[in-house]
């Protein structure tokens, strides 16, 4: 029985809008199979080669390991008047006889494509970073680049957080105008560094901005739409080293903790601006298990607030859908907030 | 553990078993993608980038306790959704091109149209998606949740907020229509 008891007849009529669709051809619905087929033959061949080279490199381990500790048993125990071992361990240059093989993690930058103009004297190219994640479920990788500009040296970072796999992700990096060449591609001074960090992302020692969620207040009914809820925060944040930011805070449902864990992750907003420097859009990605991009959910009423340089706190209001929100003015189980730092300004 | 967990945790150990869960679901999927984006080759296209994806990544799929198909409708969804955003960038170009047939065209949709397409058509594009995913492709709100990463108790409760937005919609047409009908003095 439908949950919307109310609604049955429109509930028929919308089933009955249902689009007639042509059946999927068979041809094409084959030919798609084989080739599935084909790929799965392939990667559980593949993940057999692994499982008998690790089977190979186990037997291999086992002989490098276990051969020396017999010997070193046998001699210990010739050497004792009892015939038995000794009760100490073996020393450390035993021990390190047995090599310790550790998963390999490896990320590489693949592509830089042509940079386009940003505004602000500022330009913007896209970065392709492939990846290997094979130690561990999730990690992060951490770009860095570099460009010897006035006299300095101008310093940029991206964050993106990965799962387990084999991926190439994109990175919108942006640099001044003067990193380009004639030609629209970047100068060869441009250096940049990929790392795939396990744990805690290192301090770039420099940059010390961040902007975080310090309180939460009680959801209250939005003034002009009874469909929405404003849901008050304040948010401490500190900039050192920008002129200025916009604060972007949102809410996020069905919310990813790995996403949530992150933050303040400003390297996830991808800002769109025209010609003149202004800002069309913000839009804030993470990446699911497939690798896709998902446009955050919220972006497009993410409250947006500028702030300059200095530490501090200010309070903001997230609008909220109603439904999204119990009888005690709380977010619902699942529906988290967010916040990201937009650095508008190039570091001096 | 009901017969598709069974064929996932199959195809799992053995990849190539993964043929059974693209028999059960590749008309399905393609049929979405028909709909969605109203072309053959297109949906073919949608069809072959989420089986290859779900088969990459099938290792790494964890069971959620709704469906495998959620999951690759999810797939297809993104899919879709980077064929709209690329299609973004040369529609103005292909409207061009297309302008002459699609007057010609347009009309003859619009007089197919019927009072519940123009409802539809006034709902927000997330009101739209839902009632679509709900009562086209029949998925529960577990499952229309998994698509769209919201939780079941929220998918029902937005449903039904596009249900009461829907007849709201319908309502003011009839009385738009009333109003037209009435003679001028």
């Amino acid at each position: 029985m439908s949950p919307y008891h109310e609604f049955e007849d429109l509930e028929e009529a919308l089933r009955r809008k249902r689009p007639f669709t042509d059946p999927f051809p068979l041809a094409a619905k084959n030919r798609l199979r084989s080739q599935l087929l084909e790929e799965a033959a392939m990667a559980q061949q593949r993940l057999g080669l692994s499982i008998s080279r690790a089977a190979t490199l186990l037997g291999g381990l086992a002989v490098i390991v276990v051969i020396p500790l017999l010997f070193w048993f046998t001699l210990s125990s010739q050497n004792r008047p009892d015939g038995f071992a000794p009760l100490t361990a073996p020393d450390n240059a035993s021990r390190e006889t047995a090599p310790m093989e550790t998963a390999v993690d490896t990320a590489a930058v693949i592509n830089i494509g042509q940079a386009q103009a940003a505004g602000n004297g500022m330009i913007e190219a896209l970065v392709t970073v492939a990846y290997s994640l094979v130690s561990t479920d999730e990690a992060t990788l951490f770009l860095t680049y570099t460009f010897p500009d006035e006299g300095g040296t101008f310093y940029g970072e991206r964050l993106l957080p990965v799962t387990q796999g084999d991926a190439e992700v994109v990175f919108t990096v942006d640099m001044p105008a003067t990193a380009v060449q004639a030609n629209g591609s970047l100068h060869d001074a441009v250096a940049f560094a990929i790392e795939l960090v396990i744990g805690t992302v290192p301090d770039s020692g420099d940059t010390d901005n961040y902007a975080v969620i310090a309180a939460v207040g009680t959801a209250v009914a939005h003034p002009n739409n009874p469909e929405l809820m404003d849901l008050p925060v304040q948010i401490d944040y500190k900039l050192t080293d920008y002129d200025e930011a916009v604060v972007i805070v949102g809410y996020l449902d069905g919310a990813d903790s790995a996403t949530l864990a992150a933050q303040p992750v400003p390297e996830l907003v991808d800002v769109i601006v025209d010609n003149d420097g202004n800002v069309l859009s913000t839009q804030r990605y993470h990446v699911d298990e497939s690798g896709n991009r998902i446009p955050v959910q919220g972006e497009d009423e993410a409250t947006r607030l500028s702030i300059t340089q200095g530490a501090s706190n200010l309070n903001a209001t997230v609008v909220v859908p109603v439904e999204l929100v119990d009888e005690d003015g709380a977010l619902l189980e699942g529906v988290e907030l967010w916040v990201a730092l937009e650095l508008a300004e190039t570091a001096e | 553990m009901n017969d598709e967990q069974m064929l996932v945790q199959r195809a799992q150990q053995d990849l190539r078993e993964f043929a059974s869960l693209y028999d059960r679901y590749a008309e399905r999927i393609y049929a979405y993608a028909q709909r969605e984006l109203g072309d053959i080759a297109l949906a073919q296209d949608v069809v072959s980038a989420t089986f290859e994806k779900a088969l990459k990544n099938l290792p790494r799929y964890r069971w959620r306790g709704t469906s495998f198909g959620a999951w690759l409708y999810k797939i297809a969804r993104n899919e879709i959704m980077m064929h709209h955003r690329r299609q973004k960038w040369t529609a103005p170009l292909l409207d061009r091109f297309l302008s002459p047939h699609n007057v010609e065209q347009q009309v003859q949709q619009r007089q197919q149209l019927d009072e519940l397409d123009v409802a539809l058509a006034q709902l927000s594009r997330s009101d739209q998606e839902l009632l679509r995913l709900r009562y086209h492709e029949a998925l529960s709100h577990a499952e229309i949740g998994e698509v769209l990463n919201k939780s079941p108790r929220t998918v029902r409760v937005a449903l039904h907020r596009a249900l009461k937005r829907l007849r709201k919609q319908l309502a003011k047409q009839v009385s738009q229509e009333v109003m037209a009908d009435v003679p001028l003095p």
